[in-house]
């Protein structure tokens, strides 16, 4: 039988990586208060035991609990955590594939621009619904607010990166196929 | 300009519309140039924001999640239980005493208070056992009970009166003799202790602010304690979180020191470093920073021990951490149960000047350094 420790350790191994996916994004790009944010997401989750959520919520609750230390984040010291990441980056130890590592570090790089255009509600929602999949009601859950709000705020999301970006990359693209 | 439709073609990409409204805007994407550009566009968007990835590395994430199994004290987990009412509290005297220290802002004096009545009775205690002792002896012409031992110890004075001798002679062996039947300062662990604690307070130190004299003084209790036998007690966790705060916890710490776990100083670093990023980030709101608090005042004896260890050992940069670690490590456990905005925001102010979290980050995974 599994112990409470191991039961959590299979939680956070499964959701730790795309809850600092979701963060990362959120914050636009600073990775180590992603990590930070989904570090304190999951105490807190450890914290609250058998006060907390029910298995089956654990994931909808943690995002919800994320994304409120991510607003916290976003509040302040914008400035000193560009500077600590770009610190942090610096002192990063080499990757193995640098071919690979540009062409990755690119395609964050036009993801964060078209993020960056989109106000915080629509970029969190949008978020949830295409890196996690999940439902508008799910994501109403996350976000607690309606899901005619969270509706409107993806397709708002996506009608704003139409304006900037999908005529450009249609374009772009109809050019390479001619 | 766009379609009406193109609302539901967001939704249908979705998955959210019923089989006839889907149906419905199918159709329509069919024969609409705009609605078809729009779904091509919103595919477009997902693959580009789900190809995302942040790439946390192996390590890091075990790391975080040692630390935060690691956070799972046994003060911890009676707050959850107090808090979610699942069983009755059995809290004992002390605790409830403790507890009601806590309450009120008295807790420093009364604490204090409370040491030196201790210290008086046993005092006096003492002074009359003796007498007694001394009176028993001269009336019935029995022994000493030096002279009475067998196998005398190694600090059994040879000249030790055998009843009825001068007040200084009696007050001699008060002080000299422990629960250990030995003299303070013949053991070689406690001439070492004795000397920590001269060395806590060289003649010409700088003056220290009130924190740090507190702390200093906190020392010196806690290396007296060491002079005393060491209990059998189990080695666990210490369990503080009754204790009213960290400048009035000098009573609890002299029953509780003894069972306070070893830890590494990269593993404390570790934890500091948790306490602090979960300070920074706590809302007020949320649960009035009680857990932080708690987890300061625990931190805050393996610091001072740690540090002491580090300054022993010559390891300046890791005392000279822990040095700046423990001021803000005070301050959290001294906050009051509803902290003043301005109060938390001064000590996070600090943290980040002390630049803290980074310098704790970056000791901690370097556990052979640190």
């Amino acid at each position: 039988m599994k112990s409470e420790d191991d039961e959590f350790a299979e939680l956070f191994d499964e959701f730790h990586p795309s809850l600092c996916r979701f963060l990362e994004c959120l914050l636009g790009g600073a990775r180590a208060a992603a990590e930070d944010i989904a570090q304190e997401s999951f105490l807190r989750l450890y914290r609250a035991g058998t006060d907390g959520p029910p298995q089956a919520e654990a994931r909808f609750w943690l995002f919800r609990v994320a994304r409120n230390l991510a607003l916290n984040e976003l509040s302040r010291g914008h400035t000193r955590r560009r500077l600590l990441d770009r610190v942090v980056e610096m002192f990063a130890p080499q990757k193995k594939d640098p071919e690979r590592e540009y062409e990755a570090a690119e395609r964050r790089a036009v993801v964060m621009e078209m993020l960056k255009l989109l106000p915080e509600q629509q970029r969190a929602a949008l978020l949830l619904r295409e890196q996690e999949e999940m439902s508008y009601r799910e994501i109403a859950e996350v976000l607690c607010v309606s899901e005619a709000k969270v509706k409107v705020d993806i397709f708002r999301a996506r009608e704003r990166l139409r304006e900037r970006w999908g005529r450009t990359h249609s374009s772009a693209a109809g050019a390479a196929n001619r | 300009m766009s379609c009406d439709w193109t609302e539901k073609v967001s939704l249908l990409v979705d998955g959210e519309l019923a089989g006839g409204e889907a149906d419905a805007a199918r159709s329509h994407i069919e024969a609409c140039d705009e609605c078809r550009a729009a779904r091509v566009d919103f595919l477009l968007f997902r693959r580009q924001i789900s190809s995302y990835s942040a790439e946390a590395s192996v390590a890091a994430r075990r790391r975080a999640l040692e630390a935060i199994l690691s956070s799972k004290t046994p003060a911890a987990q009676a707050r959850v239980r107090e808090e979610s009412g699942a069983w009755p509290s059995r809290a004992g005297w002390r605790e409830r005493v403790a507890g009601a220290f806590a309450r009120v802002r008295l807790a420093p004096a009364a604490a204090l208070l409370a040491l030196v009545v201790v210290a008086l009775g046993l005092s006096v205690y003492m002074t009359s056992r003796r007498e007694t002792q001394t009176a028993r002896d001269t009336s019935f012409g029995t022994p000493s009970r030096e002279s009475a031992s067998a196998t005398p110890s190694p600090s059994t004075r040879s000249d030790a009166p055998t009843g009825g001798g001068a007040l200084k002679e009696k007050e001699d062996e008060r002080v000299a003799e422990n629960p250990s039947g030995k003299r303070v300062g013949e053991n070689p662990s406690e001439k070492r202790a004795v000397v920590a604690v001269v060395r806590n307070t060289p003649p010409n130190a700088p003056r220290m602010d009130r924190r740090r004299r507190r702390t200093q003084s906190r020392d010196a209790t806690q290396v007296i304690a060491a002079t005393e036998p060491e209990q059998k007690s189990p080695r666990v966790e210490p369990s503080l979180e009754n204790v009213g705060g960290a400048t009035t916890a000098s009573a609890a710490m002299v029953s509780d020191r003894a069972r306070v776990a070893p830890l590494d100083a990269g593993r404390h670093a570790e934890q500091a470093q948790l306490l602090l990023r979960s300070f920074r980030n706590a809302r007020l709101s949320d649960d009035d920073l009680a857990y932080e608090r708690e987890r300061s005042k625990r931190l805050l004896y393996r610091n001072i021990v740690l540090r002491r260890e580090a300054a022993s050992k010559g390891e300046a940069r890791v005392e000279g951490l822990l040095d700046r670690l423990e001021p803000i490590l005070i301050d959290i456990a001294n906050l009051p149960d509803k902290p003043a905005k301005e109060e938390v925001a001064s000590i996070r102010e600090r943290v980040r000047k002390k630049n803290l979290v980074v310098s704790l980050q970056a000791a901690a995974p370097r556990r052979r350094d640190f």
